[in-house]
């Protein structure tokens, strides 16, 4: 792939960025969040409140990528070979098995869309594990490959009952974690509740452009940039320090009221954690139109990259959100470049 | 009956202001040979006025059996009087130090007098005599006394009435002036700590901004100013410049908090442009290898950015026609 085809690849995915921005309101950082993960192949969670617009942003990506698109909504009585075939009695009389969601567009599926995963039992998180990492599945006495499948999937943080805590180790598959959260700004706000056009969902998915991107060109797209995007061993050298930082990060003086840091961290982050963040870094570094990575590039998905596979003391886990926030932060601004 | 209790009442009164109005001078004089007595009077004899001290020191030595009186030593604040006439002179201290021995007593008493009057011309004055008394206590009611002479000296007017002219007024006989300087120069001393106190406070207050050396950006302009270019020390000056930011606003500055720099500083508004410059400098150099950078003129352009940075660490201001770019 020329340094022209990527050129024009940067301008589709900004335009991406463009048609998603006309129709979700005030969620611009998000948006270009999940277009990094789009090309750096990653799979996404987006956690926020009920109602703010989740689902609605990730319907819209899925349509403007192409490609086979399911869904499947996490309940607590959903089992694995709920995602693979479902049985039903046919017009003939006799038993009939047809492909789950999972199975339903072969190869070509591209986006699966687990709606509040963490309403599904653990069996289903362990199916879905080995789905994100190896994109494949044995069923039927077959092997089935997904090369394209990314997946999105969202939870909310505030019902707790019914809900089971999604594992780390399912959390690590996750590229991103991406907090969605309503801005504050009156003239949005007063768009939100007024203007009718964002009343019904559906319609609005429907203003934008579909199959946009050449879904089964993403993979050697995103090869191309990961290979393309340099670093030098200054980055490397800060790339490294912040990834001890999130290890022990009482040893660069990272503090955070009320907080021990010392005992706040029972894992750091994981080297495909890590590799993941450098993937990332590259993509946004591509996206800014450079053709190296600056740390500026790794700030802008540092949070949500690292702070979702981290695993704290059980005494600091139930206000997670709002410490891995700060420490995120404080790592940053704690951890020289130079 | 009244007239009885008004005579008896008139008759106790009129025995006891008798009684304490009893003239000293009644009583014998005791025999020299019980009594030494050495006077310490002042050796000026002239040039009193109003408001001068007079210092007394008697040292009294009475063998036994005799035994000094106390009570008829003079009381402080007693004015002396001559023929019932006051003389404005009266006892302001007295300080009794008592020794006893077997054979004899001795007394230093230190008596201090002030002067309470003037005259337009000099006029004669003294402290009249006292006499102390004295008991054996074998014959306790036989009390004797002893007179302590008295000390003249002459009060001299404040000024000549009339014209003053000093040199008409040199008199031998009129000892000079003496003002106490004692307060007035602690007053001086107090006032020149305070204004020493004062002084280094302001010196702490602007000298954190202004002269005071060895802040981190002085530091990073003497080190680097003389430096040659190369590769090397551009590293080396970008570097202690980015730590000189870091442990400014206590953690680590990147171009997108450039804002906590300037409201930590807002001097460092003056050369925002710079800074950008700097960031930009700083990611071609580190992050950007592909970028080619003329190594003369990147060098001149970051030990005046340094220099800037110092003034800016100084709370001066930069003058804007100093602000250079850098083409690369």
């Amino acid at each position: 792939m020329s340094d022209q085809n990527l050129t024009d690849w940067r301008k589709l995915g900004l335009k991406l960025e463009a048609e998603i921005n006309k129709v979700i309101l005030g969620q611009e950082a998000p948006i270009r969040l999940i277009t990094n993960a789009i090309f750096a192949r990653g799979h996404v969670l987006l956690e926020g409140d009920v109602g703010v617009g989740k689902t609605t942003l990730l319907k819209a990506f899925a349509r403007s990528i192409g490609g086979g698109y399911e869904r499947i909504e996490g309940t607590i009585d959903l089992m694995p070979n709920d995602l693979i075939y479902h049985t039903y009695l046919g017009e003939d009389g006799k038993p009939h098995v047809d492909e789950g969601p999972i199975l339903k567009s072969g190869e070509d599926l591209s986006i699966f869309f687990f709606n509040e995963i963490n309403r599904a039992r653990p069996q289903v998180h362990s199916l879905l594990l080995r789905i994100m990492a190896e994109k494949t599945l044995s069923a039927f006495n077959q092997e089935f490959a997904f090369p394209h499948l990314t997946v999105f999937a969202d939870r909310n943080q505030v019902e707790r009952e019914e809900t089971f805590e999604i594992p780390s180790a399912a959390r690590d598959r996750f590229m991103m974690e991406i907090p969605i959260i309503i801005p504050q700004v009156d003239k949005l706000m007063n768009r939100l509740i007024f203007d009718t056009k964002f009343h019904d969902g559906d319609k609005l998915i429907s203003e934008v452009t579909p199959n946009m991107i050449k879904f089964d060109q993403l993979n050697k797209l995103s090869s191309e940039i990961q290979n393309t995007i340099k670093s030098t061993s200054a980055l490397e050298k800060y790339s490294l320090n912040l990834w001890k930082a999130t290890k022990n990060p009482e040893k660069y003086n990272v503090k955070i009221s009320g907080i021990d840091t010392e005992r706040l961290i029972i894992s750091g982050a994981s080297p495909r954690g890590i590799s993941m963040m450098m993937k990332c870094a590259r993509v946004s570094a591509w996206l800014n139109n450079r053709t190296s990575i600056l740390p500026e590039d790794i700030h802008a998905i540092f949070h949500e990259t690292i702070a979702h596979r981290l695993v704290f003391n059980p005494v600091y886990e139930l206000r997670r959100t709002e410490i891995s926030r700060e420490l995120s932060n404080e790592i940053l601004n704690k951890v020289s470049v130079t | 009956m009244h007239k009885i209790y008004l005579f008896i009442c008139i008759l106790i009164f009129s025995s006891t202001t008798i009684l304490a109005y009893e003239d000293p001078r009644k009583f014998p004089d005791i025999d020299p040979i019980y009594i030494d007595i050495d006077i310490l009077d002042p050796d000026q004899k002239v040039g009193y006025t109003v408001g001068d001290y007079i210092f007394r020191e008697i040292n009294l030595t009475v063998r036994k059996p005799f035994k000094l009186i106390e009570e008829s030593l003079p009381i402080v604040g007693y004015e002396k009087r001559y023929r019932g006439q006051l003389l404005g002179i009266s006892l302001k201290e007295i300080d009794i130090s008592k020794e006893t021995k077997d054979e004899y007593s001795n007394y230093l008493i230190k008596l201090k007098y002030q002067i309470f009057t003037n005259s337009v011309t000099a006029k004669p004055a003294s402290i009249t005599a006292d006499y102390y008394r004295f008991i054996n206590p074998n014959e306790p009611k036989k009390i004797q006394k002893f007179r302590i002479p008295e000390f003249t000296f002459a009060i001299s007017p404040i000024a000549i009435f009339g014209d003053v002219k000093v040199e008409n007024d040199m008199s031998p006989y009129r000892g000079p002036f003496f003002l106490d300087k004692t307060p007035d120069e602690n007053k001086i001393k107090f006032s020149l700590l305070i204004l020493l106190i004062i002084s280094l406070m302001f010196v702490y207050i602007y000298g954190r901004y202004t002269w005071l050396p060895n802040r981190t950006f002085s530091i990073v302009y003497r080190k680097f100013k003389k430096q040659k270019a190369s590769a090397v020390n551009t590293k080396k000056i970008i570097t202690a410049l980015h730590t000189g930011f870091d442990s400014l606003i206590d953690q680590s500055l990147f171009e997108d908090n450039i804002p906590l720099l300037i409201k930590k500083n807002s001097s460092f508004k003056h050369i925002e442009k710079e800074l950008h410059t700097f960031f930009k400098i700083s990611r071609a150099l580190f992050f950007q290898k592909h970028i080619k950078l003329d190594q003369d003129e990147l060098n001149i352009w970051l030990i005046n950015f340094a220099l800037h940075c110092r003034m800016c660490e100084r709370k001066l201001i930069v003058n804007p026609k100093d602000i250079k770019g850098i083409s690369f």
